[in-house]
Formats: structure tokens, sequence, C-alpha cells
């Protein structure tokens, strides 16, 4: 999965995303200053950085600018100016997303920045079921497994926010889009069959009152 | 009229103001003139006439004899020749009959000779203007009428040539007087035009220009008027933008204030609903969100605190400082503490203000826990009170790392911190010294900053006995 740098000060928030983003898979490496972050970006690779615009030292904007132009990044701020937003798309941000932010938002635009730099994910694996991404294909114990257009969106989407519990009406329109017009009973059934093709009863859970997961994580 | 620019006005004003003066008095001059003239040729005239009666008179009366008839014709006739070289035209009648004329139709017959007075026409005969003065031939012979005529021809000539001198010199005073005008008054317009330009280069937004005072009249006059006027807009309008500028600052700063510890209490209470948190994730989690909960509200009782202040609803009574400072020390002590910093308290005599004990407790809070976050572990913060008369200063000086020229001067602003990124490493939200100035003003206090980079800080409050 990618490797992701963190640049925040605010300690608790830099802990809250790094946190997110290790839960769908990625690995976050966070730094708490302008300089800190320059120098991570120069000694080690990193598929994308998400960037605090006021922090110590060198701003988020300095940072970018002096950085390796090649390295995607987002702006994560509080400045929701337009001037602002203008500054950072303008200087070859990859997206700019202003606080308070929904975590799912950030991990969608963080996905949707990886896809454009071909470091999204491919393929997942867990317990004994692969999923191709790019064929669309899943094999459960090395056997494919047939799934239907919907079925595999749905189990897409699972795995793309894996460890973060998706409510019924999102997960509706991540998969079934804005126009659809049927009832959540329809995300219900096709996580049944889902479970039942893959043999994840215990992988997707049910969260009480919030939706479904799919957990990769051990039971504390 | 009104389309006509301000030199042209006074041009047109002004050339037909002296063109009427110039014509109407040339031709007063002229009528004047003509008139004395025709006055005096009339009294010459009249001499004549007087003077050829006479002798006629005379004459005539001494003609005796048979043939008197055709001896006085003769007498007449030799007298019409003879002055009829010197331009005198003459007819002679007896009782109404001609008896001799030289003058043309007409020259007698009108002119009907009052006895004893003598009278004067002019009359044109025969295409020629004639003055014609007659009377009746004195000494007795009344019965006799002489009537002297005098071309006037050339005097008339003599007057059309005048008249036309005048027009053509007064055309030609007039063309000059009109070239002339106007090139002066288009001169003298050219500056109230550059002071024009100068106030619409001023208006599009260039507030540094200035017009040139070339001169001490009306015009220089108005060009150090209008800069005045500049100056004193050009103040106001840094003024302006400095406060509004200062207003989008604080505005920027207390949403990003804001929204900080928002952004951490929503995210962790997402996070602790759809993530699976271990039960150590859950606890730092709720940790946090408590942290970010506390921050949230002291920004808000701050903010409340300076809106209420500057409203205007406080209540005073008498406070006495030591206490406040003793409260104020106890509970900086825990941060002072974490610190490794020393605060003490200087010996003092009892000093009283009157003010609210809360605010003025939260002002020296504030100060005091701002000089101890300055300093490094071992530094020392020092609180005085000094009265001297009816004032009372409250000192309180740090030996931290003080603050640069420029950090001084922004310091009462609120959510300003010296260090850009307001780190929270060193704590506060950048609000405290603008209550603190707002608490000051409220008491009538003056509250003063004196820093050296390295060296330190002193915060002063200064309670004046109004």
């Amino acid at each position: 999965m990618a490797r992701i740098l963190v640049a925040e000060d605010e300690r608790p928030i830099n802990d809250l995303v790094c946190r997110n983003l290790a839960l769908v898979g990625h690995e976050a490496v966070p730094c708490f200053d302008g300089d800190e972050a320059l120098r991570l970006a120069g000694q080690e690779r990193f598929d994308l950085v998400l960037l605090d615009v006021m922090m110590p030292g060198p701003t988020g904007f300095e940072v970018k600018r002096r950085m390796d132009a090649g390295i995607p990044v987002i702006f994560v701020t509080a400045k929701d100016d337009l001037a602002s937003r203008l500054d950072g798309l303008g200087m070859g941000a990859d997206d700019y997303v202003v606080k308070p932010f929904e975590i799912l938002e950030l991990l969608a635009r963080v996905e949707a920045v990886l896809r454009r730099t071909d470091q999204h994910q491919r393929s997942f694996e867990h317990q004994g079921v692969r999923v191709d991404l790019a064929t669309r294909q899943a094999f459960k114990d090395g056997v494919e497994v047939a799934l239907a257009p919907k079925e595999f969106d749905l189990l897409e989407t699972l795995v793309v926010n894996r460890n973060l519990a998706l409510s019924r009406e999102q997960l509706l329109r991540l998969v079934w889009g804005y126009d659809f017009e049927g009832e959540s009973r329809t995300v219900d059934m096709h996580v049944l069959r889902l479970r039942k093709k893959l043999g994840w009863e215990d992988v997707i859970q049910t969260v009480y009152k919030v939706g479904y997961r799919l957990s990769t994580r051990r039971r504390a | 009229m009104r389309s006509l620019r301000f030199w042209q006005k006074a041009y047109l004003l002004t050339l037909a103001l002296f063109l009427a003066a110039l014509y109407g008095g040339v031709a007063f001059i002229g009528w004047q003139n003509q008139q004395q003239t025709m006055a005096s040729e009339v009294e010459k005239a009249r001499g004549e006439q007087s003077f050829v009666a006479q002798g006629l008179a005379q004459d005539l009366a001494a003609v005796e004899g048979g043939n008197a008839r055709l001896q006085k014709a003769s007498l007449a006739r030799s007298y019409g020749t003879y002055y009829a070289q010197n331009g005198i035209l003459l007819a002679v009648s007896q009782n109404g009959e001609e008896m001799f004329s030289n003058l043309p139709a007409g020259g007698d017959a009108a002119l009907a000779a009052d006895k004893g007075r003598q009278s004067w026409a002019l009359r044109t005969l025969d295409g020629t203007p004639y003055l014609l003065v007659a009377s009746a031939l004195p000494g007795g012979l009344d019965d006799y009428a002489l009537v002297c005529g005098r071309s006037m021809e050339q005097l008339y000539a003599t007057w059309a040539q005048m008249r036309a001198t005048l027009v053509v010199s007064s055309t030609i005073v007039s063309v000059v007087l009109a070239a002339g005008l106007f090139l002066i008054l288009r001169r003298l317009a050219k500056p109230l035009e550059r002071l024009a330009g100068v106030a619409d280069e001023f208006a599009a937004g260039n507030y540094a220009v200035r017009a040139e005072k070339r001169s001490d009249d009306e015009v220089g006059m108005l060009a150090a008027s209008l800069n005045a006027m500049a100056d004193a807009a050009e103040r106001d309008i840094a003024e302006i933008r400095r406060v509004a500028e200062q207003n989008a600052r604080m505005a920027a700063n207390l949403s990003h204030e804001i929204r900080t510890p928002l952004t951490a209490i929503k995210g962790y209470a997402e996070y602790l609903r759809i993530a699976e948190p271990t039960d150590d994730e859950r606890e730092s989690a709720l940790r946090y969100m408590t942290e970010q909960s506390t921050r949230l509200q002291g920004i808000a009782q701050r903010i409340l605190q300076l809106s209420s202040l500057e409203h205007g609803d406080v209540e005073f009574e008498p406070v006495e400082l030591g206490e406040v400072i003793d409260r104020v020390t106890r509970s900086v002590q825990p941060l002072a503490e974490r610190q490794g910093v020393e605060v003490r308290v200087k010996p003092f005599d009892p000093a009283s203000v009157l003010g609210d004990a809360i605010l003025l407790e939260s002002l020296f809070t504030n100060l005091v826990e701002n000089a101890v976050r300055a300093c490094e572990p071992g530094g020392r913060v020092d609180v005085g009170i000094e009265a001297r008369g009816s004032s009372v200063a409250v000192r309180v000086a740090d030996d931290g790392r003080g603050l640069a020229p420029d950090e001084l001067a922004r310091l009462g602003e609120p959510f300003y911190r010296p260090d850009k990124a307001r780190s929270r490493e060193a704590g506060g939200a950048g609000l405290g010294v603008a209550l603190c100035n707002e608490i000051a003003r409220a008491h009538a206090a003056e509250l003063a900053f004196a820093s050296e980079p390295g060296r330190g800080t002193t915060a002063a409050v200064l309670f004046t006995g109004s």
C-alpha cells in the first residue's frame, strides 16, 4: 500500500489521520513541522504527502515549493478562503481539504490522488481470499468466485475503506449512485451474498446502528 | 453655455464686453464729432449769411434812380457771382419774387424768411446736400430775403472716409484682441487642467501623487489645498486598510483557532463510531476529545469576555491587589513547576484599586502565565506591586526569550502569537494579551510591555488615581 507522509503540527489531528490511514492499509509517517517534512521527503520515498498549511517553520505552501514536484500533495488546512484555495491548487497541489473534514472524505481523496499517480491498491488478500481490483476478479483459495458487477463494486468499496464502518446510505450512494431509487435492503442482500460466496461471515461485520465494516484486524 | 470650458466662457464674455465697449465708444465719439462739426459749420454759415446780408442791404439801399430794379438785380447777380467763387451760393428775393439765384432748384422756395429771424436747414438740392441759411435783409429792407447755401458734399465725404477708417481700425483691433485673449486665457487655464489631472490620478488609486505649486496666486492656493486634502485622504486610507487587514487576520485566526479543536473532536468521535478501536485506542481518543473540548471552551470564554468588555458591562468595587496576586501565583504554580520556572512575589504594601476582582485576576494570570511560558527551565518571573501617590503599578518581569520590536508592536492583536505558527507547545490561544488590553482599558489602566530579545520581558499595569 501507499507510504504517506503526514505533516501536521497539532498532535491529536496528526494521530487521528495516521490511525485512519493505517486502518485502510496505508503506511503513515507523522511529522510536526515544515523543516522535518522537507527533511523526510528528501530522504525517503513517499507516495503522497498530506501537508498542513499553518505549521511552525516553513508553511505548507513553502514546503510544497521546495519539495520535489513529482510527489503528490494534498493540503489539509483550516484556511477556507478562496485566495488560499487558489494559491494551494495553483501551485500544483493535487487537492485541498478544509478542516474540519470527514475522515471518509479525506480517505476518498487520498485514494483518488493515488489512483491518478498509479499508486493505488491493485490487489487485496485476507483469510484465503484474494481480490484483484484491476481485473475485477475474486479468488477463494485460488478458485475464482463468480461475482455480479454490483457485488464486486460493493466488495471493492469495503476493501478500499476497510476497518471503517460505512452506513447503508453511504454504501448505497458509493456503489449504486445518487440516482438509485432502491432501499437499503439492497445493501443488506448484497452483503449477505458476499459473505456467503467468500466465506467472510466474520470478516464483513455488522456494526450496531452504523452499518457494515470489512475488518482485517484481530479482535482485541 | 454649460458645455463650454471655463476659459472659453471667460474668453467669449470678455471679448463680447470689449467689442461692445470698442464699437460703442467709437460710434459715440464719431457721432459726437459729427455733431460738433455740423454745429460749427452752421455757425460759420450763419455768420457768412449775416455778413452777406449786411453788405447786400447797404448796397441795395444805395441804389436810386429810374432803373433801380435793373440795377438791384444786377447788384444781386454780382454778389452771387462773387460769393460763388468762395463756394457760397445765394438767392435773393423781394416780396417773394426771385431776383437772383444760383442755388439749385428748390433752394429758396421752402425757406420762409421770418422777419428779423435767421433760420437754417439742410436740404438736398439736385442730388447734393446743402446747408441753407436764410433771413430778411437788415436795415429795414425786410421785404427782401437772402438765402445762402454751402455744399456739404465735401464734408460728408470726409465723414464717410473717417467712418471707414474707424471701422477698419476697430476691426483690426478686435481681431488682434480676439487672438491675443484666446492665447492668454488658454495659457492661464492650463494649470487648472493640470490640477484636475492630479486629482483624477489620485481618484484612480495613486494616493501618493501631489500637485506642484508653481505660483502664489489662486491656482497655487488651489494646488496647496489639493495637496493637503490628498495628505489627509492618504492617511485615512492607510488607516482604514490597516484596520481592515487586522480584522481579516483576526477573522482568519479565529477561524483556525476554532476549527482545529473541532476537527479533533469530530474526527475522534467519528473514529470511535466507525473504526474498531482497541481499549487503548478508545481511551486515547476520548482523552483527546476531552482536552480539545476544554481548549474550545477556553477560547469561547475568552471571546465572550472580550466581547462583554467591549460593551462595557463591568461593575466596580474596591479590590485588594495583594490578594489578587496571591491567588494568581497560587493558580499558576502547577504550570510553573512543569516548566521549571520560579515565580516570586516581591514584598509590597497593601494597595487597593477600584475594579472587578475576577477580571483583574484574569489579567494578571494571563501576564504571569505568558511570562512563565517565555522562560527556559530555571528561569524566573518576578511580580511586584508599587504604590506611588494615587497610582499603583503592577509589574511582571521574566528573563525568558523576549520579543523583537515588530512582535512587540503586534502583541495586542487578537490571536497574534509571536511565533507565527501558533505552536500549541507553548500554549495559549493568542487571545491573552488582547484580553489583557481590554481589561486594563476597562479599569482606566495602562498596560505596557518592554522587552529585549534573549534577555526578557516586563509587563507593567499602571492604575492611575482616576
